[in-house]
């Protein structure tokens, strides 16, 4: 990220803050770039694996734009733009992945853990429910964007959404109980 | 109204439906949703998730979704080749050896790190190591395990070059035969796993791998700890306990939240059979065979996986299959249970129902304090000691034509505690382990009272090893009255085993008086075990009142069991935790005994009824417990003993009466129980000498046909048994001795000789035991005059 890059982010900033929607799209576009240089490296393996998506997108933006000189409820906002970035990053990852995965067959040997959570989200199919879900009620699955694809905290959600964490909370445990039950449904 | 409409008024009846607490959100929906009643019905469902939905959508959760494990370098001493495969759990591994000492290559997992909490990851590194010892063809081989620095638990197992049965079984049709020995394979193998102390859990197609060589068994379940599954009962919650298993393989019992257990692979292995054989390939032996394993009801299944496999094996050489001809193999039940606690009498003594209940009082004891501690050890020591050791050893020994797995499974432990032992160098808890181990062993090789393998040298031995790892132990650490309380525990085993077994008191006494010194010494220490020993101390002393009559030194017995029974003081009785009263009243019946022994019948009166007078006490409270009502049983034919030897003829009848309406009792409360018809049979016998003495000969002649009658049917119900042929002898003994002039009486006199001379001549009678029934048939013989 070269220091011009760096003073255009924060001019984009300034012009989205402005009501520029053309300038949010251009962020998304910084942020989804970045996003999958850090992630795609970190998908092959080749960095620490602990980091939480959360931690992934906060590193994202700061690479991106000087967060000293960017005030609270900006930065919120900039985050769930990130984290609406983030799934698509990672939505498409899941899907590459799943296509090449049907090439082959392979033995797994898998030692059970009886008690420990094994199930997993297939991304690709909770993007899916997740489209469904913004059309019956956008504010869930916003909800969800951010806090599953962002890892954002309820406090950061309340900062964007303009309302209190109690309903931020709610939502996403009824947004969450919403998709699984579609999840089961849409399973191949 | 569209479907979105709909969706959306769910959505909000679902938020609104979170703020009520848990419990009241159903009737909540009721009240607000009355007339919408598909609405409800939907929003329930979705509330159904709730359980798992925090742990399936974590905050942040998505990138973890797709992660790749990141693949390490190197694992322990392997460096790292390939990804054979990939799930949730984590991914495979091929990797190869390079520390340079010799070549391998090996399969790798390397299981996702935060998928274990803490607790799961301590019992997995414990078990790796029961898991490693697992060394058999049909098991993917366990070599190494461990943690990588992230936490990433690993293990390094054998390759298997292979596809799973699941595919083999598709790709294309297999012969019967060809099938039949792959599952023998897998029977053999989870067999040897069980053993070894190890129950699979997930016998599915999918986790049995067949290569070029053969059938390997891999994915063990193994961490999946106590502790959750009884959480998972207890919170009456199936879900948490129904993710952990591959539904249609798991057994039905483990939907409810049944721990696994032996059976439970014997249900899959039956269900496994069912998927290989597909719906073509089955005949009705093996369906039935199919059915029998994976009987709903545990309980209606094979035994084991050895008793599963010698029925294929009865099949495959066109012999009937116990599966639908044979019923022995379901014989379960209370039955054998209490039979056990008299069962190894059988070869031992006469109808000598008093010794019987005094070693019934010796296993009393053992049961109460010192058999309850060595199961929790071993329950901590081996996940399946319980199951196999115990529960299902106890199952075995109930089913007839097992006597050969048993052995094995005793035999092999004793192979794995001789190997612990041989450590010079061994931790204080191995050499404690030991000595419970061969204690263990020790019962199930020839334990005293209770269903043995009747090696009683084998057992012997046992118990003397288990006394020197405790020699051992205390050695090192003369203060560790926990080891010395289970010594002492041992000793006693070794007492009571030469007494009885061995016919050598002179060695018993030894032993006895060993114990009651080192309890005596323990009890002095006075830390936490005080209690114990004190009641080993007070156990003891009620082994050398054994000791003492068979050793024929009746007065000092007496002498010392009056003087014990005034050291019974409420005080003492506070020191014990409660159980002096029973102690009182053993006592008093000793002291009773030793007094009919020396022919002085009138002090024994006293002792009896302080006795008569404690045991009732105690049936006020628990009426049908067992162990009081046959003391009490014992209590009234020693007293109308004493009575009858006091020439009180009419009173020896009706305390004898007592006896009678008691054995009644202990016989109507569970039929199937043998010691009841014993304990009439008896009562009926010493009933007819005092009806006899009392000149009441009609009402004698009945009593002994009773008993006889309950004698044959007991000799029918185990035929070819010596113990209830001896009370069948002497049973006709009794009939011939109350009426000489019965009909057939000489045919009688005959049957009873035939029995004297096939008892007399087997190695199994114990010597002089049989003396007092050549008396009676030789008067006999001199009174009928037969030809």
């Amino acid at each position: 990220m070269t220091l011009n890059q760096s003073n255009t982010v924060d001019m984009l900033l300034v012009d989205w803050r402005g009501g520029d929607d053309g300038a949010r799209d251009q962020l998304f576009e910084i942020l989804y770039s970045e996003l999958r240089q850090i992630s795609a490296a970190l998908l092959r393996g080749e960095r620490n694996s602990s980091l939480s998506t959360g931690d992934l997108v906060n590193e994202a933006v700061l690479r991106i734009v000087h967060m000293s000189s960017v005030d609270w409820a900006d930065k919120s906002h900039f985050l769930a733009l990130a984290a609406r970035a983030m799934r698509r990053v990672l939505v498409d990852h899941a899907r590459a992945k799943s296509a090449g995965k049907r090439q082959h067959q392979k033995v797994t040997l898998i030692t059970k853990f009886e008690g420990a959570n094994v199930d997993r989200v297939e991304l690709d199919l909770l993007d899916k429910a997740l489209i469904r879900l913004k059309v019956i009620d956008e504010e869930k699955a916003d909800i969800v964007e951010l806090r599953y694809f962002g890892g954002m905290s309820l406090e950061e959600i309340a900062t964007v959404k303009s309302t209190s964490q109690s309903t931020i909370k709610r939502n996403w445990r009824a947004a969450r109980l919403w998709l699984l039950n579609s999840l089961q449904g849409l399973q191949p | 109204m569209s479907e979105d409409d709909f969706e959306k008024q769910v959505l909000d009846a679902l938020t609104r439906a979170l703020e009520q607490p848990s419990d009241s959100r159903k009737a909540w929906l009721e009240t607000e949703y009355a007339d919408q009643i598909e609405l409800q019905a939907r929003v329930l469902k979705l509330l159904d998730g709730e359980e798992s939905a925090s742990a399936r959508l974590r905050t942040g959760g998505a990138r973890s979704e797709i992660a790749d494990p990141v693949a390490p370098e190197r694992v322990g001493n392997y460096k790292i080749l390939d990804l054979i495969g990939q799930g949730g759990m984590g991914a495979v591994y091929k990797g190869q050896r390079d520390t340079g000492d010799f070549d391998h290559v090996a399969a790798i997992k390397v299981i996702r790190p935060g998928l274990l909490s803490e607790t799961l990851r301590e019992r997995f590194q414990r078990e790796r190591q029961t898991l490693a010892n697992l060394n058999h063809p049909g098991i993917a081989n366990l070599f190494d395990g461990g943690t990588l620095e992230d936490g990433s638990p690993y293990f390094v197992m054998e390759l298997v070059e292979g596809i799973s049965l699941g595919q083999w079984i598709e790709e294309q049709p297999r012969a019967p035969e060809t099938i039949l020995d792959c599952f023998e394979g897998i029977c053999d193998a989870v067999a040897y796993a069980h053993q070894h102390l190890i129950v699979h859990r997930d016998l599915t197609p999918s986790n049995v791998l067949i290569s070029d060589t053969g059938m390997k068994l891999i994915d063990f379940g193994i961490a999946k700890p106590q502790s959750v599954e009884d959480l998972d009962v207890a919170a009456g919650s199936p879900s948490l306990a129904s993710l952990s298993f591959t539904p249609g393989f798991a057994a039905p019992e483990r939907s409810q939240g049944a721990p696994a257990n032996t059976l439970s692979d014997v249900y899959s292995l039956g269900k496994l059979l069912e998927a290989m054989l597909g719906p073509d390939g089955v005949d009705a032996d093996l369906s039935a065979i199919i059915n029998t394993a994976a009987a709903q009801a545990p309980e209606a299944r094979y035994v084991s996986v050895d008793a599963l496999k010698e029925d294929i094996r009865k099949y495959r050489q066109g012999y009937p299959v116990s599966a639908r001809h044979g019923t022995s193999l379901y014989r379960f039940g209370k039955f054998f249970g209490r039979r056990r606690l008299l069962l190894s009498f059988a070869t031992l003594s006469v109808a000598a129902l008093v010794t019987a209940f005094a070693v019934t009082l010796f296993q009393y004891q053992r049961a109460e304090a010192a058999l309850e501690r060595a199961n929790a050890r071993f329950e901590q020591a081996r996940t399946l000691s319980r199951n196999l050791l115990f529960e299902a050893y106890d199952e075995f020994a109930q089913v007839s034509g097992t006597l050969e797995p048993r052995q094995n499974l005793a035999d092999l432990l004793t192979g794995y505690v001789a190997q612990l032992a041989e450590d010079d160098q061994a931790p204080d808890d191995v050499l404690f382990d030991v000595g419970q181990f061969n204690s263990r062993l020790a019962d199930i090789y020839g334990g005293l009272g209770m269903a043995n393998l009747g090696d009683t040298d084998r057992s012997l031995e046992l118990l003397t090893d288990a006394n020197q790892a405790f020699e051992r132990l205390l050695e090192k650490d003369p203060g560790n009255t926990a080891a010395l309380a289970e010594q002492i525990f041992v000793q006693r085993g070794l007492t009571m085993q030469h007494l009885i077994y061995r016919i050598d008191p002179e060695t018993a006494l030894e032993y006895n008086q060993g114990v009651l010194e080192a309890a005596a010494r323990g009890v002095a220490i006075g830390d936490e075990n005080e209690r114990t020993l004190l009641r080993h101390f007070w156990s003891a002393r009620t082994d050398r009142l054994q000791v003492l009559r068979e050793l024929q030194d009746y007065q000092t017995g007496l002498a010392e069991v009056q003087a014990w029974q005034l050291e019974l003081t409420p005080e003492l009785n506070e020191r014990f935790g409660g159980g002096g009263e029973e102690m009182s009243a053993y006592m008093a019946m000793q002291e009773a005994e030793f007094l009919n022994l020396l022919e002085r019948p009138e002090g024994a009166i006293a002792p009896l009824r302080k006795a008569e007078a404690i045991r009732l006490e105690f049936l006020e409270t628990s009426p049908e417990n067992y162990y009081h009502q046959t003391q009490l049983l014992v209590i009234y034919m020693e007293l109308s003993r004493a009575l009858d030897l006091s020439q009180s003829f009419e009173q020896a009848i009706t305390e004898s009466g007592k006896g009678i309406a008691l054995a009644r009792e202990i016989l109507a409360q569970d039929p199937s129980d043998a010691a009841g018809p014993e304990g009439l049979n008896s009562a009926l016998q010493n009933h007819t000498a005092f009806l006899v003495h009392a000149g009441r000969e009609q009402e004698a002649i009945a009593t002994a046909t009773e008993a006889l009658g309950l004698a044959r049917d007991l000799d029918g119900q185990f035929p070819d048994n010596p113990y209830y042929q001896q009370i069948l002898m002497n049973s006709i003994f009794n009939t011939l001795e109350a009426q000489p002039e019965t009909p057939g009486a000489c045919t009688l006199l005959d049957e009873a000789s035939a029995l004297y001379a096939s008892l007399n001549a087997a190695e199994s009678t114990a010597e002089g035991s049989l003396s007092r029934a050549a008396e009676r048939q030789s008067e006999l013989t001199q009174t009928l005059t037969c030809n």
